[in-house]
């Protein structure tokens, strides 16, 4: 028997959160054992790094096995546990630090955990509950990509024996603070409210709802195999999760980084998932007024709404109704696409797209999954759009004639959408044909496009009309092989233009002559007989016939004659008939954007060669 | 016959970096002026992060997060953004030059260069790596 002098505890080994501790003591600095009860009064711990500096208090009878133990940590923080006769632990504490947890869990070392808890969680044997409130919490990796700050939130638990199994339910609110786990930022403001059973390894969730910012309502009930990590069966709802929210802050971070501010997303989405016999059965997606647009305006689709099934065994039928379809400045009318949806493949239905005062009929088009991704096919056609409509709405020079195109073969993915075929535009009496075209990162940072363009038959005098640009009149052949463009923009083409074989009118005008000359440079000249000139206004010519071969921001030009040195005179057009001209060229290197700016300049001041 | 080997080997390396050497680094198209115009853009976004170290210099003529926890906890995700278009930019201007240049192929050596001047001229006080690691200039 001691009578409440100091002493000490020994114990020769000691357990806990997975980790032991050998030759553990109390010190007490009053010490009291009476009939098997065991007083230690405001003793301190050795042996346990850990709990230095905390203050203990034991009172433990080993004949009822019941007591309490009270431990006073730094800044106010408590916790009491007691143990009744009949095996029910209660705990009580306040303002525990969650650093405490690092100190004896090591996994969480690591991670810095920071905070305070608060609460009481009680265990008989048959019912179980948890009560407790976080404050001021925190956590960070290293390098701070996995991180959380000023966190509170509370959570109740309660679970009750059911033979084998317990029957829990609970309640917890995240209500202040915000968790980064590279890429994506979650803020406060989710609550959880769930009921269900755990019987072995199997989980059974009969219902539970989520609420958080952004995402809607969420509620899931299902079962799970804990011991596979598996889902048996299981029912996922999404009700109006607002994408304006939701996609920027959760699918854009992880899925395009780069472009997360270029795209705006708005609109509504529900969704249903569900599993059955541990696999996933069925998908319902359904849109409501959804919204993206790129870069602002560029691109734009929406308001769009419809319903997306899929389903695991069966093909199902989904529709999505577009109210909306931007593009530059061309705007589609209202379209419906109807589909069927399978494993791995969404099928189009054929559709007529209306668009100024034609359409683009999608002829076919299938989505489907690739070892690279996904992967869309299709090939389209289109009812004959009027240039002047078109070049209208694309703020170009206006432009008479017809566009109808035909586009047997396209391939899409997110990186590149390419040609497979030609793409044929009937324009100025004559056609243009691109082959082998194809754009690289259409939405990307610097969008490429490749392709060989070849026109034969335009009629001159539609085209230097339309660009006022005089009158010519006659036919050309242009070519235009390995043309390379980055933000839309040449950087590289082989381009030659040459008089349509053939027996026709061949005419220019004098102020055609004079945006030729331009073509030249500064010191190109239009050799003209002069006497005859002053009384024509226009000139017969037997062929015209220029080349540039664009690399490096240079124009490496050619004439009639083809290659030269480059010191050495070309000949863009070779007069033929009465009275007839020469425009010879001097400068084979030219600046592209010189030569651009030269021939804008010639074109705005629209003034009359000065002939003398 | 394998000293032959050896030589040609040696040949063609000699000749590669004399080819690379030739190449313009300073050539302008309308596609690196844009590339050029978005990362100058994006520049006064970057400066304080490289101040503070939440950015550093790669060896590889990239950025990379350098420390995160210098940025506030809701604009971690901004700053991942940030790293990653200025990094796009960046790979398309090495590859653009080496187009520019007619030698699509040369793009990783003119990485390789552009990284070893970003670093040359990176002020004082930036995170930079080199073949020790991170360190700071």
């Amino acid at each position: 028997m001691l009578d409440g002098s100091a002493g000490r505890i020994r114990l020769d080994q000691f357990a806990a959160a997975g980790r032991q501790w050998r030759a553990v003591y109390l010190d007490c600095r009053r010490l009291q054992l009476d009939e098997g009860r065991i007083q230690c009064a405001d003793a301190r711990v050795g042996g346990v790094p850990e709990l230095a500096g905390a203050r203990l208090n034991l009172d433990f009878s080993t004949k009822s096995r019941s007591g309490r133990l009270t431990a006073q940590f730094a800044d106010d923080a408590r916790l009491t546990a007691t143990l009744a006769a009949h095996g029910a632990l209660d705990l009580k504490f306040s303002h525990l630090p969650v650093a405490l947890l690092a100190r004896v869990w090591p996994a969480a070392a690591p991670w810095h955990p920071v905070g305070a808890l608060s609460g009481r969680a009680s265990f008989d044997g048959r019912r179980a509950t948890v009560s407790a409130t976080l404050e001021s919490a925190g956590f960070s990796d290293a390098s701070g990509s996995h991180a959380a700050e000023a966190l509170a939130g509370d959570v109740r638990l309660s679970a009750v024996r059911q033979g084998d199994a317990w029957r829990w339910d609970m309640r917890a609110a995240w209500t202040a603070g915000g968790v980064f786990w590279d890429p994506v930022f979650v803020p406060s403001g989710v609550s959880l409210l769930a009921e269900g059973q755990v019987s072995g390894q199997e989980v059974t969730l009969f219902s539970s709802r989520l609420d958080a910012p952004g995402v809607g309502d969420i509620t899931a009930k299902g079962r799970l195999d804990m011991a596979d990590r598996k889902i048996i069966e299981a029912e996922v709802s999404v009700r109006r999760a607002d994408l304006a929210v939701a996609v920027p802050q959760f699918v854009l971070p992880v899925v395009a980084p780069a472009q997360t501010e270029r795209w705006q997303v708005a609109g509504w989405l529900d969704l249903d998932v569900r599993w059955l016999d541990g696999e996933l059965h069925g998908v319902e997606v359904g849109l409501d007024q959804v919204g993206f647009a790129y870069l602002g305006q560029r691109f734009r689709v929406g308001p769009l709404s419809g319903h997306l099934p899929w389903h695991r065994d069966t093909p199902a039928q989904g529709h999505l109704q577009v109210d909306g379809l931007h593009w530059q400045k061309l705007d589609f009318a209202p379209f419906l696409l109807d589909m069927s949806v399978e494993q791995g493949r969404i099928k189009v239905d054929p559709a007529r797209l209306p668009v100024l005062d034609g359409a683009i009929i999608i002829d076919r088009l299938t989505v489907a999954k690739t070892e690279d991704g996904w992967q869309g096919a299709g090939g389209f056609f289109m009812e004959p759009v009027s240039m002047r409509a078109l070049t209208t709405a694309l703020d170009l020079p206006e432009m008479v004639g017809t566009l109808s195109a035909s586009i047997p073969g396209l391939i899409v993915t997110p990186r590149r959408a390419a040609l497979d075929g030609a793409l044929v535009i009937a324009l100025f009496d004559g056609y243009v044909q691109a082959t082998g075209l194809e754009v690289i990162e259409p939405f990307g940072l610097l969008p490429r496009l490749r392709a060989d363009v070849v026109a034969e038959h335009l009629d001159m005098a539609q085209l230097t009309e339309t660009f006022s640009f005089g009158a010519v009149s006659g036919f050309i052949d242009l070519a235009l092989k390995d043309l390379q463009m980055a933000a839309w923009k040449p950087v590289r083409f082989d381009a030659s233009v040459r008089s349509t074989p053939g027996d026709y009118r061949r005419r220019i005008s004098q102020r055609a002559v004079e945006h030729i000359t331009a073509l030249g440079g500064p010191s190109a000249s239009a050799a003209i007989q002069r006497s005859f000139l002053q009384f024509f206004n226009d000139f017969g010519y037997g062929e015209i016939g220029v080349g540039c071969r664009l690399a490096s921001g240079v124009c490496q030009m050619e004439g009639l004659e083809g290659p030269g040195a480059d010191a050495s005179p070309f000949t863009i057009v070779r007069g033929g008939g009465i009275p007839a001209l020469n425009v010879i060229g001097y400068n084979r290197r030219v600046n592209w954007d010189e030569l651009i700016a030269r021939v804008k300049a010639a074109i705005a001041s629209d003034a009359a060669p000065i002939i003398k | 016959m394998k000293t032959i080997w050896k030589m040609l080997f040696i040949v063609s390396l000699l000749s590669a970096s004399l080819a690379t050497a030739q190449g313009n680094l300073d050539v302008d198209t309308p596609a690196i002026s844009a590339i050029k115009s978005s990362m100058s853009q994006r520049h006064a976004q970057l400066a304080p992060l490289y101040a503070s170290g939440a950015v550093g210099l790669k060896s590889d003529g990239s950025l990379a997060v350098h420390d995160a926890n210098a940025v506030p906890l809701a604009q971690r995700g901004k700053l991942n953004a940030l790293v990653a278009a200025e990094n796009n930019d960046r790979t398309a201007l090495y590859r653009e030059i080496a187009t520019a240049n007619g030698h699509p192929e040369w793009a990783g050596d003119i990485r390789n260069t552009f990284a070893q001047r970003w670093i040359d001229k990176a002020p004082g006080g930036w995170w930079v790596e080199g073949s020790r690691g991170w360190t700071r200039k």
